[in-house]
């Protein structure tokens, strides 16, 4: 608990002015959730990344995901040994505790496709053997907006493996000043400490599991799903796995709030972070944050 | 709910089955045109529920509503009558919903949905109708509670549980407005259902007639009888009396008698017991008959006597005919007799009323029947009985299909050729015989027989039963019965028409899925009897329950004095009543809210008395803090109260509602 509010605090000295954003990249974190930041460059994603998986003890890669990049730069290559004679497997970026994909949206489909197969499965196949994942094991990717040239968009069915999809946005006046003037950003991640090592951060994701769901809960949950389903505005309503995914953010959100049970307002919280990439809106002007506005939290 | 917001699937489905299930009880009255416009309509509704369809653009509606409206001009006239205004309502929801989108839309469709209901029930009253009628506005009930919900798709059996609930919680009321409202007359009125085309007894026999009606399991009266029923070979139906004859045809003369320059009272009677016309005779049966309407203005009676209703009176021949035709069930009691009273009084133009035969033709039946008449010594009696005899010895046969006499003597026809026939040939040859001979003698048109149902003591006549006979003058003894038909095929006399025609001919030929055909089967035959009774109570207490039986229905539960006075008093008690425990029963009922929502929904009202009230979405805890931070001095408060609350809810911890209740006391 308390190393989690060190965490946050120190995150939020690197990236100013974005404090919920930081809470819901850690929620993600704490349950086991891979993390999806989307924003134009330069806005501080891959610096909260860096600060991310200094705070929290991880071992990181960082992969630059380019339009020639191959799977096999991602998951590693077996090669000769000539000392040995015998085929040796490199492993590539893959293995690590945090992989920072960055501008996962400009590589080919099929080098996405691999990434995103890895997250699913926890583990990669190569020349047929499994290779396990590290654990804990995070994919936290960045994309720029699909309106920017040169960039393959994701694929629905792909951006459901990300447990939240969030946008930083411009930072507020203080908040610039203070990296214009070099308080802040990326120059401060040497001063970074650690706060938590791997087995701690498993042991906290493990907790935050046994956290309590009520049936007056599940019920308000559930008219919030429905109603995704029924509303016209949407494409396609929320899938079962995108309301597991709801509850388990929700979980963590209520562990960070030092509750052992899930009230609304956790979910309201993660809701938008869980919910919006998993939705397409048909109308111009629905939100998906009007869906909890309009959903009476008690039946 | 927001009059813009978009209607459900759920909503749509429900008024899709609406408007199908309501098209079918009037789909008889309204063009096919329309039928079809509703089927394109529901079917195009289910395509762009299923996102195969578009919508219309404005001008095909357009031109559908054109369509409609033609249709309903083309199909009608005159233009205003009850099914060219059925048939507008039943185009506008058929329209209304191809372009119903908002919830504002769907509710008008919901409403020309339950009118339409109602309008149902002008052109059929029956148990079964009313029933259906009943499944149709449970439909439109569910149709109408999900557009009411905002959320959450509930489950088909739910939606039709809670419309359920709704109408059952309106039955009380509806009894008790039915029983006591004053029935009034009507504002305004468009013709109501042409009645000419219905099947029954016509005032003039050409022998098709009866062949057709026997076709038909139709429903024409039941009676009710109290006390004694009379055996089945007594029970003659009398509805015509037909005393005129061309040769071809028998028909009714009671019209001519005015012609005749004859006074009114010289052959209608209101109190046929004191006309002087007829005597009684000892045996009494007292019945009421409750008639399906026929268009025509006569009733049937077994015989003349007794009082009966105001709007009726009685010819001189014993029939009993209303003042106006019978265009709805009708229901009347008679102090009949059996087998007939006898008539005293036979006057000049009445004797040459019943005498009248062409003056050509069937030359060989005069001869026969001056023959018959001399033998048996000039008296009509024996010469009735000779000519009974007649028949029962030739070869004569009843059949339902016999060949057609058409020509100028077609008695002479029947008599010696062709020797096959039913009732009405042997009836109308039987009186010809008697005429020729120059005894008064007439063919009586009606019903013969029936089905007796011990439970309830009801006799049930239906078309199949129609039936002719004859009646002859005898001077001392008044008019008597013969029935000729019953020399010839005893059977259908004591057992029926089903028995008489044997297993030669097809009964009911036209209905083979008719339930009285299967009355053999005994399950089959108990729910068909059961059922006919119940049919037979609703229409008797609910659909008969008109101004008259109400007032006097009233009069004897309230009593005389100040009549109208109590009416109203008791209106007005019992409907507030009946209100008084419907709501306290919908309070008791919000009531068993869990202990847990009945404080949390305490803690909103006394919040609410300081203005705060929940916005949607707004949750418990973010509510509280919403408190604290405009109102300083319950902050503290709210905030115990609002975390011990979710701490109850959520966590489901042990719920401590004392322990919230001394929270809820602190502000």
């Amino acid at each position: 608990m308390n190393e989690v509010n060190q965490c946050i605090h120190a995150l939020s000295k690197i990236i100013r002015g974005k404090d919920q954003e930081i809470r819901l990249a850690v929620c993600c974190l704490l349950a086991r959730g891979h993390l999806l930041i989307e924003d134009l460059p330069g806005m501080g994603k891959t610096t909260l990344v860096h600060a991310l998986a200094q705070v929290l003890g991880l071992g990181h890669q960082r992969v630059q995901f380019t339009s020639d990049l191959l799977p096999a730069d991602i998951t590693g290559v077996t090669v000769f040994d000539k000392n040995t004679s015998t085929f040796v497997f490199q492993s590539g970026p893959v293995f690590s505790q945090l992989l920072l994909a960055d501008e996962i949206n400009r590589a080919s489909p099929r080098t996405q496709s691999a990434l995103l197969e890895a997250m699913e499965e926890r583990q990669v196949s190569v020349n047929g053997q499994r290779q396990p994942l590290p654990d804990p094991f995070f994919v936290v990717a960045t994309q720029n907006p699909v309106y920017q040239e040169g960039t393959f968009p994701l694929p629905e069915s792909q951006l459901d493996r990300f447990l939240m999809q969030l946008e930083l946005g411009y930072p507020d006046p203080e908040s610039e000043k203070a990296i214009l003037k070099g308080e802040a950003g990326r120059v401060e991640l040497g001063n970074l400490s650690t706060f938590l090592i791997a087995e701690q951060l498993i042991k906290l994701q493990n907790e935050v599991i046994q956290v309590h769901v009520g049936d007056m809960l599940l019920d308000y949950v559930m008219r919030l799903i429905t109603k995704t389903r029924e509303a016209e505005y949407f494409k396609v309503g929320l899938s079962p796995r995108a309301g597991l995914a709801l509850m388990s953010a929700a979980k963590a959100w209520a562990w960070m709030e030092g509750r052992d049970y899930v009230i609304p307002e956790d979910v309201q919280a993660v809701f938008v972070a869980v919910v919006g990439h998993r939705l397409q809106v048909k109308e111009q002007g629905k939100s998906v944050r009007e869906l909890l506005t309009t959903t009476q939290v008690m039946g | 709910m927001l009059a813009s917001a978009l209607v459900s699937r759920a909503s749509t489905l429900w008024l899709i089955a609406a408007l199908l299930l309501v098209l079918l009880p009037v789909w008889k009255q309204v063009p096919a045109i329309i039928i079809l416009l509703g089927c394109f309509s529901a079917g195009w509704r289910i395509a762009i529920l299923l996102g195969r369809g578009h919508w219309l653009p404005l001008w095909l509606r357009f031109g559908l509503i054109l369509i409609a409206l033609g249709s309903v001009g083309l199909s009608f006239k005159p233009l205003i009558s009850l099914e060219s205004s059925v048939s507008i309502l039943a185009a506008g929801y058929a329209l209304k919903l191809l372009e119903m989108r908002s919830q504002r839309d769907a509710l008008v469709v919901v409403y020309i949905g339950y009118f339409l209901v109602a309008t149902a029930v002008l052109f059929s009253q029956t148990l079964l109708q009313a029933g259906y009628l009943m499944f149709c506005l449970l439909i439109l009930i569910a149709a109408q509670q999900g557009l009411f919900r905002s959320s959450g798709s509930t489950p088909v059996t739910s939606s039709f549980k809670f419309a359920g609930a709704l109408a059952l919680q309106a039955v009380p009321l509806t009894i008790l407005l039915f029983v006591l409202v004053p029935r009034m007359g009507p504002l305004w009125s468009v013709p109501l259902p042409d009645s000419s085309a219905r099947t029954g007894l016509t005032d003039a026999m050409t022998p098709g007639d009866i062949a057709r009606l026997s076709r038909s399991d139709e429903l024409v009266f039941r009676a009710r009888f109290s006390g004694d029923v009379p055996l089945a070979n007594q029970r003659y139906w009398r509805a015509v009396v037909l005393d005129q004859f061309d040769g071809k045809t028998w028909k009714q003369s009671d019209q001519s008698f005015s012609e005749a320059g004859l006074p009114r009272t010289n052959w209608i009677s209101q109190q046929p017991e004191k006309s002087g016309w007829w005597v009684n005779r000892e045996s009494r049966y007292q019945y009421e008959v409750m008639m399906e309407p026929t268009g025509r203005p006569w009733l049937y009676t077994l015989g003349a006597a007794g009082a009966v209703t105001e709007n009726s009176f009685f010819f001189r021949t014993m029939r009993l005919e209303a003042d106006q035709p019978v265009d709805s069930r009708l229901l009347y009691s008679m102090d009949g007799v059996v087998p007939q009273p006898r008539s005293i009084s036979m006057p000049d133009w009445l004797t040459e009323l019943n005498t009248q035969i062409p003056d050509v033709g069937n030359d060989r039946s005069r001869q026969y029947a001056l023959k018959v008449f001399n033998q048996s010594g000039q008296d009509p009696v024996k010469m009735a009985g000779q000519l009974l005899s007649f028949f029962r010895q030739n070869n004569f046969y009843y059949t339902l299909s016999p060949p057609l006499y058409d020509d100028i003597s077609s008695v002479d026809q029947f008599l010696f050729e062709g020797q096959k026939g039913f009732c009405a040939h042997y009836a109308g040859a039987f009186v010809y015989l008697m005429r020729s001979a120059g005894v008064p003698a007439r063919v009586i048109g009606g019903y013969q027989g029936g089905e007796f149902k011990e439970d309830g003591n009801l006799i049930q006549v239906r078309q199949f039963d129609a039936h002719a006979w004859a009646e002859i003058w005898v001077a001392g003894q008044g008019w008597l019965r013969f029935d000729p038909t019953a020399a010839v095929s005893p059977q259908r006399v004591e057992s029926g028409l089903e028995a008489a025609i044997g297993g030669s001919e097809t009964f009911l030929p036209d209905s083979p899925l008719s339930l009285y055909r299967y009355r053999e089967l005994g399950i089959l035959n108990k729910v068909r009897l059961a059922f006919e009774k119940a049919e037979y109570q609703w229409q008797r207490s609910v659909v008969n329950f008109k101004k008259d039986e109400q007032e006097t229905f009233l009069r004897d539960l309230l009593g005389d004095k100040d009549f109208y006075w109590r009416q109203a008093v008791v209106l007005t008690f019992g409907v507030s009543l009946t209100l008084l425990i419907l709501s306290l029963t919908l309070l008791y009922r919000r009531q068993r809210l869990s202990p847990l929502q009945k404080i949390y929904s305490r803690f909103l009202k006394k919040m609410a008395r300081r203005g705060f009230v929940p916005e949607v979405g707004e949750a418990e805890l973010s509510f509280a803090r919403r408190i604290s931070k405009w109102d300083d001095s319950i902050a503290e408060p709210v905030m115990a109260f609002c975390q011990t609350y979710i701490k109850a809810a959520y966590k489901e911890s042990d719920i401590e509602i004392a322990e919230l209740k001394r929270l809820l006391a602190g502000f």
